[in-house]
Formats: C-alpha cells, sequence, structure tokens
C-alpha cells in the first residue's frame, strides 16, 4: 500500500495510517496534499465519526506551504515533510 | 490462499443472490419469461436486485440484513426446486457455469493481487464508503468527504454492499461483483452464437481478451457500464417482439433507466434503449415517452437535491461564445476524430466492431437499421460530450489529456451497443434467428 499511495509522498498513506492508527483518533481528521492527488480521507475515514474542525493532516508540506495556510498552529508530529498540527483559535 | 478462498465464497454468494426471485422452475409459470434460460434469468435477477437495492439505497438500513433475507430466501426457493433445475439444465449450461466460475476467479484474482485505486476510484470509493456504513444516499449530503455529489450512486452502492458482504475487510473485495456482471455479460453475449461449443469458448474468451481492462476495474465505473449495456443489449434483443406486454415494456424501460444511476452519461444510454424501444413498437408510443420523461426527471430531483442544488445541470453559457469561433469549431473537430481514432486502437474491440462492419455491409446479411441509429446517436453524443467538456466547460485547449481520457472511456461504454452485432452477423450466416 505504501509503495503504491507513498508513505509521506503522493497520498500519504504510510503517514495517515500512523497518525489514526498510532495517534487513536476520535474523529476523522480532514488531509491537506501538496502534490495534486485524489483524496487521502477514504483510507480510514469512518462516517459514523464527525470531522475533526481542530487538526489537520499535512502531506509534502515545507514550513512556507504551512505558512501559507495562514492559521495559528501547534505540530503535534512530524516525520519528513508530513505533520499533524493542531488548530489553535484566537 | 486466504484471499482466493474469499473470491470463491464471494462467488457463491452472488451466485446465490442472483438466482432469485427467478429461478428455472417459476420462470415457467410465468409465461412472457418462458424459455428464458439459466444466465438469462441470472441476469433479469441482477437487474432486479439493482432496482431493489437503489430503491433501498433512499433509506437508511442495514444492507447486509436485506443481503441475508434475500440469501435464505433463494436458498429455500432452490433447494425446492433442486431437482427440476437439475434435470432441466443442459450438459452446455453446466460447462459455462464452470467457465464463468473459473475467468470470475482468475479475473478476480488479477484485481485483488492489484490494490491500487486509480484517480477515480479514489473518488468513487467515498461514496463506497457511505453504504458500507449502511447509510443511505441523502447522507452524502452531509457527508464531509470529497466526493462529487451530482454523480449518481450506484455503482458504489454495489462496491459498498459486496464489500462488507466480504470475510477480508478490504474494499478491493466490494470490486469482485463488478468483474461477476462483466464476466456474466460476456457468457449470454457468446451463447447467442448458434454455432459449435467450441466456437462459442473462443469468442467468450477473445471478447475477455479484447474488453476486459484491468484499468477500467480499479475503482472506475466503466466496466460496469459496459456490462450493464451488454446484458441490456441482449434483453432488448430478447424481449423486443414483447413490448407489446405491457408489463414486459414497463420493467424493460426501468432496467434501462437504471443505467443513468451508474453515470451521468448513462441518462444518454438509457434514451438510445428508449429511442430504439419507441421505434420497435406502435402501442404505447405515449407511455414510452411518460414514463422515461418521469424516472430521468425523478433521478434529477433526487440527485439535486443530494448535490443541494450544486447544479445537476450546470453549464457555463459565456463559453458559448467561444464556440462560435470558426477555427475553434474546426480544430475541436479535427482533435475529436484524433482522438476517436486513437480511443479505436486503446479500445481494440472496436476495431473487430468496424471490420464486421464493413463485412456486414459487403455481403449485406443484416438488417442494420438498429446498428446505424446507434451509430448515429453515439456519434452526436460523443461529439456533445467533446465539446461540452472542451469548448463548454474547459476554457483551456492545452488539456487535451483529459478529453481523450474521456473518449477512450465513453467508446469503450458504447463498445457494448455493437458487440451484439458481431454475434447477429456470425448468426446470419447460419440461417438461425438470433433471439
Amino acid at each position: 500500500m505504501i509503495s503504491k499511495y507513498g508513505d509521506c509522498t503522493k497520498q500519504g498513506y504510510g503517514f495517515i495510517r500512523k497518525i489514526y492508527l498510532e495517534k487513536k483518533t476520535d474523529n476523522n481528521i480532514k488531509v491537506y496534499k501538496k502534490e495534486n492527488y485524489p483524496s487521502s480521507n477514504f483510507f480510514f475515514y469512518n462516517s459514523y465519526k464527525m470531522l475533526s474542525d481542530k487538526y489537520l493532516i499535512l502531506i509534502n508540506y515545507t514550513p512556507l506551504d504551512i505558512k501559507k495556510l495562514n492559521v495559528k498552529y501547534q505540530i503535534l508530529y512530524k516525520e519528513k515533510q508530513c505533520y499533524l498540527i493542531k488548530l489553535i483559535n484566537d | 490462499m486466504i484471499e482466493i478462498f474469499n473470491i470463491i465464497g464471494q462467488f457463491l454468494i452472488i451466485f446465490l443472490l442472483f438466482n432469485f426471485p427467478l429461478n428455472l422452475k417459476n420462470i415457467k409459470k410465468i409465461k412472457i419469461f418462458d424459455n428464458l434460460d439459466f444466465f438469462e434469468i441470472l441476469s433479469v435477477n441482477l437487474f432486479i436486485f439493482l432496482f431493489v437495492f437503489l430503491i433501498i439505497s433512499f433509506f437508511s438500513t442495514n444492507y447486509s440484513y436485506i443481503i441475508l433475507i434475500i440469501l435464505f430466501l433463494s436458498l429455500i426457493l432452490n433447494f425446492n426446486s433442486l431437482n427440476y433445475i437439475s434435470n432441466s439444465i443442459s450438459i452446455n449450461d453446466l460447462r459455462f457455469i464452470f467457465i464463468f466460475f473459473l475467468s470470475f476467479l482468475v479475473l478476480s484474482v488479477s484485481i485483488v493481487s492489484n490494490l491500487f485505486l486509480e484517480w477515480d476510484g479514489q473518488v468513487w470509493i467515498n461514496k463506497a464508503i457511505n453504504f458500507y456504513d449502511n447509510k443511505s444516499v441523502f447522507n452524502l449530503k452531509i457527508l464531509e468527504i470529497d466526493i462529487i455529489k451530482n454523480y449518481p450512486h450506484l455503482g458504489s452502492l454495489l462496491w459498498g454492499i459486496f464489500w462488507k458482504l466480504s470475510i477480508i475487510n478490504h474494499e478491493v473485495f466490494g470490486r469482485v461483483i463488478y468483474v461477476f456482471i462483466y464476466v456474466l455479460s460476456i457468457v449470454i453475449t457468446v451463447r447467442k452464437l448458434r454455432y459449435q461449443w467450441w466456437l462459442q469458448y473462443i469468442f467468450f474468451f477473445s471478447f475477455i481478451f479484447f474488453t476486459f481492462d484491468l484499468y477500467l476495474f480499479s475503482g472506475y465505473q466503466e466496466s460496469l457500464m459496459f456490462s450493464m449495456i451488454l446484458i441490456l443489449m441482449h434483453l432488448f434483443f430478447r424481449f423486443k417482439n414483447k413490448f407489446n406486454n405491457f408489463f414486459i415494456l414497463l420493467i424493460s424501460l426501468v432496467f434501462f433507466s437504471l443505467l443513468s444511476w451508474v453515470k451521468n452519461e448513462g441518462v444518454v444510454y438509457f434514451l438510445i434503449f428508449t429511442a430504439l424501444t419507441f421505434l420497435h413498437i406502435k402501442n404505447y408510443r405515449i407511455l414510452i415517452v411518460f414514463i422515461s420523461v418521469t424516472l430521468i426527471l425523478a433521478r434529477y430531483a433526487i440527485l439535486n437535491e443530494i448535490s443541494s442544488n450544486e447544479g445537476v445541470l450546470s453549464i457555463n453559457f459565456k463559453n458559448y461564445l467561444n464556440f462560435l469561433d470558426l477555427n475553434q469549431i474546426l480544430l475541436t473537430i479535427v482533435l475529436f476524430f484524433k482522438y476517436l481514432i486513437i480511443s479505436f486502437f486503446k479500445n481494440t474491440i472496436w476495431l473487430f466492431i468496424i471490420a464486421f462492419l464493413i463485412l456486414s455491409l459487403l455481403v449485406k446479411k443484416n438488417n442494420l437499421q438498429v446498428f446505424y441509429f446507434i451509430t448515429f446517436v453515439s456519434i452526436f453524443f460523443l461529439l456533445g460530450i467533446y465539446l461540452n467538456y472542451y469548448v463548454l466547460e474547459r476554457d483551456n485547449l492545452k488539456n487535451e489529456w483529459f478529453i481523450s481520457v474521456t473518449l477512450s472511456r465513453l467508446t469503450y461504454h458504447i463498445s457494448a451497443f455493437y458487440i451484439p452485432f458481431i454475434i447477429i452477423f456470425i448468426n446470419s450466416f447460419n440461417k438461425v434467428k438470433f433471439k
């Protein structure tokens, strides 16, 4: 799966899997990808759960790309150029 | 190895499911369905199944329970009819069931061994997840995931349901239903060849060789559309002389309309079948128009509800002005034929279709009215889609890749309209009428 969908590239399957399985999230997390690939949500999306508005998974994002998102955030987990970030409200 | 056992188990479940409500015994009691063979009964049951589950998908329910009830009823029905079925099924039927199973197994293994979902498949699966989770189609409206809401859902519904039924919890096992329907469509087509069994097998394997594309089974809906058109073409020829029976006419129109629930272009295929039916009979013509319009309007109303009026029929009228540019019209026509020819080479079955058409014209063996009609409509449909995407919706003429892919898929669907004519043409030398 990782060879096809990528770890921290392409759709970022490996990284998303790690977040869902190891970090044991309660809700679905929205995924942003730098590269132009279809949605990666389907890998672990559960339609019984809500989509979290507090967290974001970023695949293949540079710090500059994150800055362009124009949000306040805290990095919870990082691997290469993939991030799990928590959005901070003012 | 466990995957192979899972596929075999799925085959048995699907096989049992599509042997209900009609089987070889009870079909004898329904005069209008008389003389349907084993695989034709499977096909009619498949379309009944599709229609019933399309209706059920409008309500939130546990699809697995309904499948289990159907399996239970099918077991009782077929167990009671076992003696009759075993006496009435021919050696040739049994041979074909074996070939059917073997082909299903081989093709399914090739799909299961390639887990990758192609681009569109990664969009369609999001709808399948909704049905895997036993949600209704209206839940798609509030689903917080990337889906194209104004696309229909019948293919994803099947995907989700059969994924849920699989012992191994992986989406790829939901897609084996597409293989089953695909193989079934080829089987019922070649079985109409009025020649020795070995020639039927040669055509069976040839059609699979020239129409099976692993890429299109990687989450796309094209294989399902192709298979459904092929089966419906067969049923059209089978029932066309019975369209004067209102019941047959009604269920035929309902079956044809199911195409429009697979992909948006299915609406055009539905209209082609409706027009063929309209031209074939003299009675009930107003009724055909009324039923067809009602079915299409109902479809648009439901999809509009799901897509929250995001525009099921959205067209950028500003771009029509570009269309008035003569250079652009010429360029578009040139590119259209360029990609049309390329798509014929991509879908090699077209080379056979064209060869048979030329041969057919030379020897003048056939009444080709239906053939000409489909050709005429298809060219305009392809041109319309092409212009719509390329000129009306796509400003960027550099986007050739997009339209080349679109044309390739459309010609794949449309080839299913023509394949039965190859059989008709060959049968014409045997002086046995294609039923």
